[in-house]
């Protein structure tokens, strides 16, 4: 798991200044980490890189607003692609039957993403749950940095981490995709309450 | 072992290909040079309809309410007359009940001759296309006879100012039907005012409305 880049000072007024390689710097350094948590939020690939493209777009137009640190810009870009992450699955709940090809159903496996199961399984999670599992086991965010983008608390992040993760687990076994043992422990805790 | 389904978590992260990358970064490029309008976020946008339309609500029947005592030249006279003409749909005399409280109201605030007539004339012809109760008929006679008494005026020259407005332009200035009906008084209400050399009255009061200044006398 890789470790987030830093967004310097020098790189957020760049930003402001809406310098062409300020921009391009910090593309260098946020797209793939956009891309994995747009990735996870949505489990299709087109539709996350469109994500990441608009978030980048907003930063272009709304450049002259953005304050506070390199830190504050990482999570105004984070909270970006998860708004249009929400708007896509919304428009998908609305409409899920729409014939495109790009657009895959949430109950279908993709088998060139990687490791289908886990995403299958992620999809199962609440858009909440699976920001947060995303964002901390993907991406490698720390707790403060999630709380920063889902703009709540340090505490409720952590605990939403901890339920998230047993109900990933717990998916993982309801599918009967293979997992490992320890993920089987955590499932067997979390529905005998621990006592079993 | 639990690290083994994060190291699964971990392996879900994908690399921005090189070729969607030189895309974004045109895309980011001409945004760059030729920016767009910086739009709010969608909720933002319509935040503004539900205050509005709450507002609405609450200020639209309030505002029918205070405009119910109104008389003519009040700030909240024209709701009176538009919820009037709303309801009128439903009762016909409604309009012409109102338009003769107004009179009576401005005869006992003893208005000037010009609104005194502007009422009587609106008072008339709402009971004319109304299917007003006689009760009505019988109160603009006596308003009339009142506004013989105080303003001097006869009624038979408040008929000809009746027919004048009725029958011409209704945009005349009240100042007009003025002119017309002070020609006849002896002592105008508003000597300051313009006047038309020519009486326009020049009949004499029939047996009836002399019985009346008679009865005055």
């Amino acid at each position: 798991m890789s470790r987030p880049s830093i967004v310097d000072d020098d790189l957020v007024n760049g930003i402001r200044a809406r310098s062409d390689e300020a921009f391009a710097a910090l593309y260098r350094i946020l797209a793939s980490d956009l891309l994995s948590f747009a990735n996870g939020m949505l489990r299709d690939r087109g539709a996350a890189e469109d994500a990441v493209q608009q978030a980048f777009l907003e930063l272009a137009r709304a450049a002259h607003t953005i304050t506070g640190d390199g830190r504050s810009l990482r999570a105004w870009m984070y909270r970006s692609v998860r708004f249009t992450c929400l708007d896509e699955v919304r428009r998908r709940k609305r409409r899920p039957e729409e014939p495109t090809d790009r657009l895959p159903d949430t109950g279908r496996v993709d088998p060139s993403l990687p490791d289908p199961t886990v995403q299958e399984a992620l999809m199962r999670l609440s858009d909440r749950h699976r920001a947060i599992v995303v964002l901390r086991h993907v991406i490698g965010c720390s707790v403060d940095e999630i709380a920063e983008i889902l703009g709540t608390n340090r505490t409720a992040v952590y605990a939403a981490s901890v339920r998230a993760e047993r109900r990933l687990a717990k998916e993982l076994t309801n599918v009967e995709y293979p997992f490992d043992a320890a993920s089987q422990q955590v499932a067997d805790q979390d529905t005998t309450g621990g006592t079993g | 072992m639990k690290a083994t389904l994060h190291q699964r978590l971990a392996d879900l992260r994908v690399d921005m290909p090189a070729k969607v990358a030189d895309r974004h970064a045109a895309e980011i490029d001409a945004e760059l040079m030729h920016p767009g309008p910086v739009t709010p976020p969608r909720r933002l946008r319509r935040r503004w309809i539900l205050p509005v339309v709450v507002a609405a609500a609450l200020l639209i029947p309030a505002a029918a309410v205070a405009a119910e005592s109104t008389t003519p030249g009040d700030f909240l006279y024209p709701v009176k007359r538009t919820t009037e003409w709303v309801r009128s749909i439903v009762d016909s005399t409604i309009n012409a009940e109102h338009r003769v409280d107004e009179l009576e109201i401005v005869i006992q605030r003893k208005s000037s001759i010009e609104e005194v007539t502007d009422r009587l004339i609106d008072a008339e012809q709402s009971v004319e296309r109304s299917d007003a109760p006689r009760r009505l008929t019988d109160r603009i006679d006596i308003a009339r006879d009142e506004i013989e008494r105080h303003y001097g005026v006869h009624p038979r020259d408040i008929d000809s100012g009746v027919q004048d407005r009725s029958s011409q332009d209704r945009n005349r200035e009240p100042s007009d039907t003025a002119v017309n009906l002070s020609s006849t008084t002896t002592e105008p209400p508003h000597a300051d005012s313009p006047r038309d050399p020519s009486p326009t009255s020049t009949t004499e009061p029939s047996s009836d409305r002399g019985d009346r200044g008679d009865r005055d006398n």
